[in-house]
């Protein structure tokens, strides 16, 4: 995979699902201030691109579950591989749900969601079981359109937009704008995908630098989605389950264009099953570097009917799956997306621990 | 050996493909919606029953009439492509499962354009009907508001003569920008800010003039009366269609229409005697050949008020901000407008450049004598802070506004508005003087 592909699979395989459902979350409690949570966000998870960049520089042919034994020992080690996995695990099951949640309230309520999930899983599957080389394709495949319809959207819906709603910046100061931040990182620190990722990449300090670009994009798409939705919706932001999407309903290009929700819809089935094959990859390889299974192949199905059932069975509710999201998700997610890596390449550097030499050839 | 394996190959590829065609084939086989399943509502009224309930009235599109060119088919002419159904219910989506008791297909509201609240339903409080209208799955948060004065069931008798489909003809006068417009989202976000009023254009029915062919037809039009003024989520005035335009212009969405102004701006001498022309046909035979009367006073003396200057405006901005002057709070509004002047039946002398700087004087007392109706309408008599005050107020002043917000209506009942209006006259029409008007005849 090269730079570029990184670049172009990270931007949707991690922005996607942001862009429709974070701006509700982060206007709870920042309000009109919630397009600065993306700029709030970007020093914590440049830091967890850094930590990962600083991991692969030191193993650039492994992947966090292969050297984490040797830097802290071998139990340690092995406890911190799947600890990761079980990150990539749930979250993938979190993307799931939500994925299926959004097209069961937008166009499908009678589906079963079994149906929903298990239709994305295995359709992941297939996508994952060829390898980091086909993802980086689909992402080169998606992530222009991608781009160009939020700009789409933004464009129709112009006419809608107030940015007097924008209005009073910083009205209860900046305490509200970084818990809302904090929140953002739950989604941008997905960085920590890295870990696994980077050692398919050809070029190691490009695909760093090409992580820290996509971050940028995804922090100017933030911006730029969360400020047209609340300049659009003002105080209604906070109570829409799917900002974003209302936000294309609401636009039009006189007759010619308008009511391009259907549009939306397929970017977000493409984009969660994107950034769904992303996770069930690095959640394979994990565990199988792990465990010590050879082809990492073979535990993609199983691993994809689990993930599938998980998604079904770990949540009630919407309600259950925004509750968490607020106040549970982001410091959880912390713990493996900056903690565990950070600890790790702390180690290293203290034991001064190195894949060697004639290793890294 | 290889072309057995070639051919596994193809019949492995062939299979694939297949079984792609096959997945597509089953895109929606949940959930799928036809067309002819359905029932398309585009127009709802909804009111409030004696009993306190919602009475939801949904006019339905009939499709197979829309194509049938109306008039024409044998059977077709005299069928309108819409018909009415009504329930009561507690809630809206309640009142809508009552419908569907009524109708041969699925009820489905995802073309509604037009929404029609009720007087008495809008003087009880429209909260709660815009919490349906936001969380419904199916309804489109960008269709558009109305309230009337009376039953808005009502509204659904009219057969309006232009377009098929009279919600085309109650949305498209809508937007003719007369008063603003405002959608679902406008009002909700109205309702739900600080500082904010909502308001929502009202309109009525009208009659038509028959024509020959038309008599008996039952003939109703919409029409545009003003706009209804809402306390928080209550209606509690309306504002009538001269009035509302000053609201047009205090919330920057400034009417593309004519506001006519008197000349000389201050008549200074009563006007002169009305000279009728209620003269007998012999009377009028010997008046011919009289001299023709000289001077402008003398033009159209039988209209009521001849001495008029018609403006349009084409361009205009309108800017408010709040200010503290001497430790209170002031509201500055700022309106710019370019206009064409569309009749100068005065007879003033618009080829005279000095001549203009004195009229734009008088057109932008007009406007801001419009202005200043709304703001009496809205801040003495009914206390609604429609134009949003103080959302303003608060932008500005965020930690006054904190204090303010709790006695905000007391406050803005005296809250001093001041207004400079900037009207620039680029053109006047296709004409200079009136073209009918001896020299003589052109106020200097």
């Amino acid at each position: 995979m090269s730079p570029v592909q990184l670049f172009m699979l990270l931007v949707p395989g991690i922005g996607s699902t942001a862009v429709l459902g974070l701006p509700a979350v982060t206007a709870a409690f920042a309000r009109q201030d919630a397009w600065l949570a993306p700029l709030a966000a970007l020093p914590a998870s440049a830091l967890v691109i850094w930590v990962c960049g600083r991991l692969a520089a030191r193993f650039p042919d492994e992947t966090f579950a292969e050297y984490a034994p040797k830097v802290v020992g071998w139990l340690p080690g092995k406890l911190c591989g799947l600890l990761l996995f079980w990150y990539f695990f749930h979250l993938d099951a979190a993307i799931s749900r939500e994925f299926a949640d959004f097209l069961i309230a937008t166009a499908h309520p009678r589906t079963p969601m079994a149906l929903a999930v298990g239709l994305a899983a295995f359709a992941t599957a297939v996508a994952v079981r060829h390898g980091p080389e086909i993802l980086g394709r689909l992402g080169e495949l998606f992530a222009l359109p991608a781009v160009l319809l939020i700009l789409v959207i933004v464009g129709l819906a112009y006419s809608s937009v107030d940015m007097r709603l924008l209005e009073p910046v910083l009205e209860n100061g900046w305490r509200p704008v970084f818990v809302s931040g904090f929140l953002t990182q739950a989604f941008t620190g997905q960085f920590v995908l890295l870990l696994v990722l980077l050692p398919s990449v050809n070029g190691l300090q490009h695909g760093v630098k090409a992580s820290y670009l996509a971050l940028g994009a995804i922090a100017a798409a933030l911006v730029l989605v969360s400020a047209v939705t609340i300049a659009v919706f003002g105080p209604l932001t906070p109570n829409l389950l799917w900002p974003f999407f209302k936000v294309s309903r609401v636009g039009s290009f006189g007759t010619v264009l308008a009511r391009v929700d259907p549009l939306v819809t397929g970017l977000w089935v493409a984009g969660s099953c994107l950034k769904l094959s992303l996770h069930r990859y690095a959640a394979v390889v994990t565990l199988a570097h792990t465990v010590g299974v050879r082809d990492w192949r073979r535990l993609v199905l199983p691993m994809s009917g689990l993930v599938a059932a998980y998604a079904v069975g770990h949540l009630e509710s919407t309600v259950e799956h925004g509750y968490m999201l607020s106040y549970f998700w982001a410091p959880y997610t912390q713990l493996f997306q900056l903690v565990l890596p950070a600890v790790v390449l702390i180690v290293a550097v203290l034991r001064g621990v190195e894949a060697k030499r004639d290793e890294r050839g | 050996m290889r072309g057995a394996s070639h051919r596994r190959g193809l019949a492995r590829s062939v299979l694939a493909a297949a079984g792609f065609v096959l997945f597509l084939l089953c895109g929606g086989c949940y959930d799928r919606i036809e067309l002819n399943e359905l029932a398309i509502a585009d127009l709802m009224a909804v009111d409030l029953t004696e009993d306190g309930l919602l009475k939801v009235s949904l006019q339905f599109i009939i499709p197979s009439e829309l194509t049938n060119p109306g008039g024409t088919g044998a059977g077709s002419g005299l069928r309108d492509p819409f018909y009415v159904i009504e329930a009561v219910g507690e809630t809206i989506p309640e009142a809508f499962s009552r419908v569907q008791a009524k109708l041969p297909r699925r009820l489905f509201t995802s073309h509604l354009r037009v929404i029609v609240i009720g007087e008495d339903l809008a003087r009880a409080g429209i909260g709660p009907l815009f919490e349906s209208l936001t969380r419904v799955r199916e309804l489109r948060i960008s269709a558009d508001v109305v309230v009337t004065q009376g039953e808005a069931a009502e509204l659904l008798r009219a057969a309006p003569r232009l377009g098929r489909l009279p919600v085309s003809a109650l949305a498209n006068m809508l937007h003719q920008r007369i008063v603003p417009v405002r959608s679902i989202r406008e009002v909700a976000i109205a309702l739900a800010s600080d500082g904010v009023d909502p308001f929502i254009p009202a309109v009525g029915l009208t009659q038509r003039i028959e024509t020959e062919l038309e008599a008996g037809v039952r003939a109703q039009e919409y029409e545009l009366t003003g706009v209804g003024i809402f306390r928080g989520d209550r209606l509690v005035g309306f504002a009538p269609l001269d009035v509302a335009r000053g609201l047009a212009w205090l919330v920057d969405d400034p009417p593309f229409a004519v506001a006519t102004i008197p000349w000389p701006p201050e008549p200074d001498q009563p006007a002169p005697p009305l000279e009728r022309p209620d003269v007998s046909p012999e009377e009028a035979l010997i008046r011919r050949d009289a001299p023709p009367a000289l001077g402008p006073a003398r033009l159209g003396s039988g209209l009521k008020e001849p001495n008029r200057i018609s403006p349009l405006v084409l361009r205009a901005r309108v800017n408010v901000q709040a200010e503290i002057q001497d430790g209170r709070i002031v509201m500055k509004v700022d309106a710019r407008a370019i206009d064409d002047i569309v009749t100068n039946q005065a007879g003033l002398d618009l080829t005279d450049p000095d001549v203009i700087p004195e009229l734009e004087k008088a057109l932008e007392a007009s406007v801001e004598e419009r202005m200043r109706a709304m703001l009496r309408l809205a801040q003495e008599e009914l206390e609604a802070d429609v134009v949003g005050f103080g959302a303003i107020v608060r932008r500005r002043y965020p930690e006054l506004w904190r204090e303010l917000r709790r006695d905000w209506h007391a406050y803005y009942r005296d809250l001093p508005v001041y207004i400079t209006v900037d009207v620039k006259v680029r053109r006047t029409g296709l004409t200079a003087n009136p073209p009918s008007y001896r020299p003589e005849q052109i106020r200097k």
